[in-house]
């Protein structure tokens, strides 16, 4: 079974590539949970430490990814079992054929349409575009997809730290 | 990425360390001016009515406390550089505090190696550290003589992402230690933060007495002339029209004239400040050759949440804008002198200009200039004049003081920031013909001020 860092690394990878270096540890920090975790979303307006403000050095959103999957623990789990997975396969290997997506109605996209409406609502006020939002969830999905067991343990070490 | 030891850097005064040594050599003087103002200031009657009342020594008291507030500011952010350890902790404080996060070791990172190697031909003597909150790099002292840098993870993503960025803002973090800055200003530090909270204290402190004093002066003239048969609205009536064109408009000079003051006060330490991340901006841009990256950093910068954070972020940084367009003129041959030269010397230029705004507005609100105007402007305008030479005389020691550190500065630089950064750098000797170019315009100002 793949370790907490491997899936970190992946999935940052296939998300936000910059973040690599850092996913093990934000993933650590997050599964650890209490002011660690708590660190990683803090965002203070208006306090600056250094001679530049936050938006001179940008913001890492890999946790926001985390934080994600974590909150979307049961969608995933249907997606991830899904009985339909070779839907999910067939809809994961075209993501470029959005209009097509938009016209399947079954309940696997639908649960594929509730977890990307949630990364773009998590990441959208971080100033991404709403593509771009989109794009990270169905990576996302599409490197989970990839061992289905072993995404849900990881799954599961994420959200436990939420409770 | 370019070694320090092929580079040739100019070297930049530390203006801050200037005026801290000037600063410290006046206390005495200083102090035997608190108490003499503060023994004064039992007897003073800040509104020409003639009667007593218990309390109105004691609000004398206050508004002359308050006079002398900002420097007292000044005074114990000056005592709080002699201890650095108290930095540490109060750094911790507020990582914890505001950011809910830690200072922590460096992570064993592909990334943080790269950025370590970055910055080891710059300083021997800084520690570098690492944390996971959401913060920018900052440096902060560990003792006398070393200093820490900490840099977050959203540097280590930008590391990747954009990599000249990354270095402008690291080289400029870096300059800081590097030039012993560290020690006076950067996170933490308690010198900075008086300026913040004494401002909003300074201000009410002056203000809140003579408000007071005139709501005092109010009741004891309702009750008098109530006494003597005066119906009340009449009282009221000619209080408020007193109050509208008399008292309130003093109210709004003396205020001014006492923001002229706590200008006055703080443009010295505050150009001393302004020169130090100017100088680390102009570092930045010689060891990566290239303005870019620091420009790119500034113009992410955003607008200022409010006109309250500007004034305040001001106290310790330049306006981005005034950064901007110095890091523009990184190619310009006149940006160099400019820099090391002009912007802490025309401080007290622009600070005579305040305090003889300040002396105009006070001889305005006590009346003195306004007697026999314009009848009077003779005396006036002499009184201007022996203000200015006044000013000019007391300089004299630092004019000279000046002349000597630009003619010592260019042979001296190396041991100053070889001490903080442990590394012999290269210097930049073409620059010596306009250091001694102003020592001689300073040694002249020396002359025609003694």
């Amino acid at each position: 079974m793949e370790s907490v860092n491997y899936w970190a690394v992946k999935i940052a990878e296939a998300t936000v590539p910059d973040e690599v270096d850092l996913a093990p540890l934000i993933a650590q920090a997050y599964i650890n949970g209490g002011q660690e975790k708590e660190a990683l979303f803090q965002q203070s307006k208006g306090g600056v430490l250094g001679a530049f403000d936050p938006a001179s050095t940008g913001v890492s959103i890999i946790q926001w990814v985390f934080h994600t999957i974590s909150q979307a623990e049961p969608v995933l789990f249907h997606i991830l079992g899904a009985a339909s997975v070779q839907v999910a396969l067939y809809i994961h290997d075209r993501l470029s054929h959005k209009h097509e997506l938009e016209s399947l109605t079954d309940d696997t996209y639908i649960q594929l349409k509730i977890f990307a409406d949630s990364v773009t609502n998590k990441l959208q006020p971080l100033g991404l575009p709403a593509e771009q939002c989109e794009l990270i969830a169905y990576r996302t999905l599409q490197v989970l997809l990839e061992n289905p067991p072993s995404a849900k343990v990881f799954i599961k070490n994420l959200g436990d730290s939420s409770k | 990425m370019n070694s320090s030891n092929t580079l040739k850097f100019n070297p930049l005064i530390p203006w801050l360390w200037f005026w801290l040594v000037f600063y410290i050599i006046y206390t005495p003087d200083r102090i035997a001016d608190w108490i003499n103002t503060l023994e004064h200031a039992k007897h003073k009657m800040p509104q020409a009515y003639n009667f007593t009342l218990q309390i109105q020594p004691l609000l004398s008291t206050l508004t002359n406390i308050g006079e002398i507030l900002p420097d007292i500011a000044v005074f114990i952010g000056v005592l709080t550089i002699f201890i650095p350890k108290l930095r540490t902790l109060l750094i911790n404080r507020e990582l914890k505090r505001r950011y809910k996060c830690t200072i922590n070791d460096p992570p064993n990172i592909p990334a943080f190696s790269e950025i370590k190697e970055f910055l080891s031909p710059y300083s021997k003597n800084i520690k570098i550290y690492f944390t996971l909150g959401n913060v920018t790099p900052f440096v902060y002292p560990i003792g006398f003589r070393d200093s820490a840098i900490v840099i977050p993870a959203s540097l280590v993503k930008l590391w990747r992402s954009e990599r000249s960025r990354a270095e402008a803002i690291l080289l400029h973090e870096i300059a800081h230690c590097i030039h012993g800055d560290v020690i006076i200003v950067g996170a933490g530090s308690l010198f900075e933060k008086i300026f913040k909270y004494f401002l909003p204290i300074s201000i009410l402190s002056f203000i809140i007495p003579h408000i007071l004093l005139t709501i005092l002066n109010g009741v004891y003239f309702y009750n008098k002339y109530t006494a003597l048969g005066v119906p009340p609205l009449s009282i009221i009536y000619t209080r408020l029209t007193s109050f509208i064109t008399i008292t309130l408009p003093g109210l709004i000079s003396l205020t001014t004239a006492y923001l002229l003051w706590i200008t006055g006060t703080f443009m010295l330490p505050i150009a001393g400040i302004w020169c130090s991340e100017l100088y680390a901006d102009r570092f930045a841009m010689e060891a990566s050759m290239s303005s870019k990256g620091l420009r790119d950093a500034l113009d992410k910068q955003q607008a200022r949440f409010s006109w309250r954070h500007h004034l305040f972020s001001c106290l310790s940084h330049p306006p981005p804008n005034l950064r901007k367009w110095f890091s523009e003129k990184y190619n310009s041959k006149y940006s160099f002198p400019i820099l090391f030269a002009a912007i802490y010397p025309m401080a007290y230029l622009v600070k005579l200009v305040i305090l003889l705004i300040w002396d105009i507005f006070v001889n305005i609100t006590t009346g003195k200039y306004l007697d026999n105007f314009p009848g009077n402007i003779d005396i006036i305008l002499n009184s201007l004049k022996e203000n200015i030479n006044t000013y000019f005389h007391v300089l004299a020691p630092t004019y000279l003081a000046m002349s000597l550190i630009f003619l010592v500065w260019p042979i001296t630089v190396r041991y100053w920031e070889g001490y903080f950064s442990g590394l012999n750098k290269a210097y930049n000797h073409a620059s010596h013909k306009i250091y001694i170019s102003c020592s001689i315009i300073m040694g002249t100002l020396y002359l025609f001020s003694t």
